[in-house]
């Protein structure tokens, strides 16, 4: 570096430095469980599969462009799952959602899931403001790329899973974007049917830890264009690994 | 702690030393289904690396994969499959935004 700071911690790390912005937290906000996707109202008992219940971003501030990057805090017990966007679903009894984009099942079949917008600091409105108190590092354009007052909410680390992992963290809050879904079984329609597939999800274990794995879960009604309810053999869809990242909130 | 500095997070207060915060490398923004990006100066060995991508038009992202030798990334789309009643490439994104991301 010509000028300005830099500063390493003992693993190398540098925790304070004015070359690149850091993330850091942009809006938050609340979604509400959208009530008609748990509509089928019976979880696949039978097996014990855990009920899917759906959240939509879309047309909500919980909805990313650009750079930015939503987290969804995690209680300890609870786990969240990605559908790829998009994916078209219908509980059979009301229109079908454009995009379910995430879902939760959570132990306290929570109805709220807060959530976090992060973005680099140089995309953050008023950063590098100097009100308040702590400490604040620019780059030569007058940019702030780092501010201690910031930290508070903070990325943490990301990982590319493509197997079961455990993670050992203490942060409370994931983004989970993956690209794998498999159908496999289904039957009837939603009230009293079943539609069971596997994906990615991501399970806050303890304070301490995290678990990363694809494990079914049943929708408890049927997706796309009514077509999928009677696929009774197993059927990939997407194949993929998960991309995680971790987040303090 | 002996030296050093603290700073007041959500988790109380903590020494800077072992708070590790993503940083902003480089994005791209692109409209078609597939391609690479070299990105020279980003490495992911040791999950110091991340990289991911949003949508900007409400769509799936493709899916891409990192070739740290040869710092190219290379993403795609899956292959049609609207025959099958499922997911058709019109359904995937055709505005999204590759981000990369520092942890080092």
């Amino acid at each position: 570096m010509s000028y300005g700071i830099e500063v390493k911690n003992t693993a190398g790390n540098k925790i304070i430095q004015a070359e690149q912005p850091i993330y850091a937290l942009k809006r938050s906000g609340t979604l509400l469980q959208n009530s008609t996707t748990n509509k089928g109202n019976t979880p696949y008992t039978t097996v014990g599969l855990p009920h899917l219940y759906g959240y939509s971003v879309l047309n909500t501030d919980a909805e990313m462009s650009g750079d930015e990057e939503v987290f969804f805090e995690v209680d300890v017990g609870d786990w969240i799952a990605y559908q790829p966007f998009q994916v078209s679903i219908s509980d059979g009894q009301q229109s079908s959602y454009n995009a379910l984009r995430i879902s939760q099942i959570t132990s306290t079949m929570s109805s709220s899931l807060n959530y976090y917008v992060f973005d680099k600091m140089t995309s953050i409105p008023n950063a590098g403001s100097s009100s308040g108190y702590g400490a604040q590092v620019f780059n030569a354009s007058s940019q702030c790329m780092w501010d201690s007052s910031k930290l508070t909410h903070r990325v943490s680390q990301g990982r590319i899973i493509s197997s079961t992992t455990t993670i050992s963290s203490t942060a409370n809050a994931v983004s989970l974007r993956s690209w794998y879904l498999k159908l496999t079984s289904g039957s009837g329609y939603a009230d009293g049917g079943h539609t069971n597939f596997n994906s990615w999800y991501a399970k806050r274990v303890s304070t301490s830890s995290w678990q990363i794995a694809v494990g079914p879960v049943d929708y408890g009604f049927y997706p796309y264009n009514n077509a999928w309810y009677n696929y009774s053999t197993t059927t990939v869809i997407l194949t993929g690994n998960a991309h995680l990242m971790l987040a303090y909130v | 702690m002996s030296y050093g500095f603290q700073i007041q997070t959500s988790q109380g207060l903590l020494d800077a030393a072992n708070i590790n915060v993503a940083r902003f490398l480089a994005s791209y923004t692109r409209t078609n289904n597939s391609g690479t990006i070299t990105q020279s100066n980003f490495s992911n060995t040791s999950n110091l690396g991340h990289i991911w991508i949003s949508t900007n038009d409400g769509k799936i992202v493709p899916d891409f994969t990192w070739n740290n030798s040869t710092k190219v990334l290379s993403y795609f789309k899956p292959l049609d499959q609207s025959g099958n009643n499922l997911i058709a490439l019109s359904e995937y994104s055709s505005n999204f935004t590759i981000t990369f991301a520092l942890f080092d």
